[in-house]
């Protein structure tokens, strides 16, 4: 498997810890499934270390009324801990908590939800309170967390929220999405024009490896509309074959 | 903790531990045996120190967030519901 995805995950580990990049730089030797593996073990254990604590803080919630639960979470737990809280409690619940709080805070709660562990959470909220919690998170750029975004909701919700995003920052979601099939989905959606941008972009950027590891994990219906650089496919193909995918696009 | 602060402390576990005592001390944090962290034998002790010192770091910044949530929740609840609230919430 690619060192280049390796970095990628190695990328999304350092965010998880809140430590830079190149302090782990060193586990980019290791496979993609290595890291991801890793990753999920961290998550786990930072989970269940706490997890008696946190479902006594969800019952709490569920017994206070929706304003008060909302004053705790904001005012007292704060997003990391509301983001673990959250996991716990019941879909409705949750859903019926989000009218109290702002959008602002939902945000923040949005850059330390487990995704995994939220999937019936945020089932529950409605499509345009994720839309606009969706750009607010894109306005603080941050590129991992809008990728869970992306494979967590429905194409049209997750294409909403990065309507407004460049190119580049198109690339680098696509990059750090887990899920293929999502990246994948989202690809076949974009219009073609937008997906040449990218392409130029990243080019001209020096991005061309970020371009190779976002097309790598498409399907080849996606791979065929993202096909837009006719003049610089040469150039793609030979780097991909280089960083270990050949026959990119078959 | 600052980056070079970091590169410090990771410096001084390194010359105290070596590579073994570091991906046990890290499956230990994990919950795991060593075995489910075969891959990570291959890297040098002073990679897997800066891990294992990065997960920890990742802990106890939890533990205290979670400690200082459970203080700050009591403090909104109404006084004479505060006594049942802490039993709840374990305190």
């Amino acid at each position: 498997m690619s060192a280049l995805l390796s970095r990628v995950e190695v990328e999304k580990l350092a965010d998880d810890l809140s430590v830079p990049a190149p302090s782990l730089a060193a586990l980019e030797e290791l496979s993609v499934e290595a890291i991801r593996s890793l990753r999920q073990q961290v998550q786990h254990a930072r989970y269940v270390a706490h997890e008696k604590r946190l479902r006594r803080l969800a019952a709490m919630s569920k017994m206070a009324p929706g304003a008060l639960a909302a004053k705790i979470a904001q005012h007292a737990l704060g997003p990391e801990l509301s983001a673990r809280v959250a996991a716990q409690l019941e879909p409705a619940q949750a859903a019926a908590l989000t009218k109290h709080v702002k959008p602002d805070f939902l945000a923040d709660i949005a850059l330390a939800l487990d995704p995994s562990r939220s999937a019936a959470v945020l089932a529950a909220i409605p499509d345009e309170l994720v839309i606009k919690v969706g750009r607010l998170v894109l306005k603080r750029r941050e590129y991992v967390v809008l990728a869970r975004f992306c494979a967590s909701f429905p194409t049209d919700v997750a294409l909403a929220a990065i309507a407004d995003a460049t190119p580049l920052e198109v690339l680098t979601i696509g990059m750090y999405t887990e899920d293929d099939q999502a990246i994948s989905n989202i690809t076949l959606a974009l219009a073609q024009d937008r997906l040449a941008a990218m392409g130029e972009e990243a080019l001209a950027a020096g991005r061309l490896d970020d371009l190779v590891a976002l097309l790598s994990k498409l399907s080849p219906a996606a791979l065929q509309h993202a096909d837009v650089l006719p003049a610089r496919k040469p150039e793609i193909v030979a780097r991909a074959e280089e960083l270990g995918f050949p026959d990119l696009f078959g | 903790m600052t980056r070079a602060s970091f590169r410090g402390h990771i410096g001084h576990l390194v010359q105290l531990n070596g590579p073994v005592t570091a991906l046990t001390s890290l499956a230990t944090r994990l919950g795991v045996a060593p075995g489910e962290l075969g891959s990570l034998t291959d890297l040098d002790a002073t990679s897997l120190a800066t891990l294992d010192a990065a997960v920890a770091a990742a802990l106890a910044s939890d533990a205290k967030a979670v400690a200082a949530g459970i203080e700050a929740t009591l403090r909104l609840v109404p006084f004479p519901l505060r006594g049942r609230a802490a039993k709840a919430l374990g305190v």
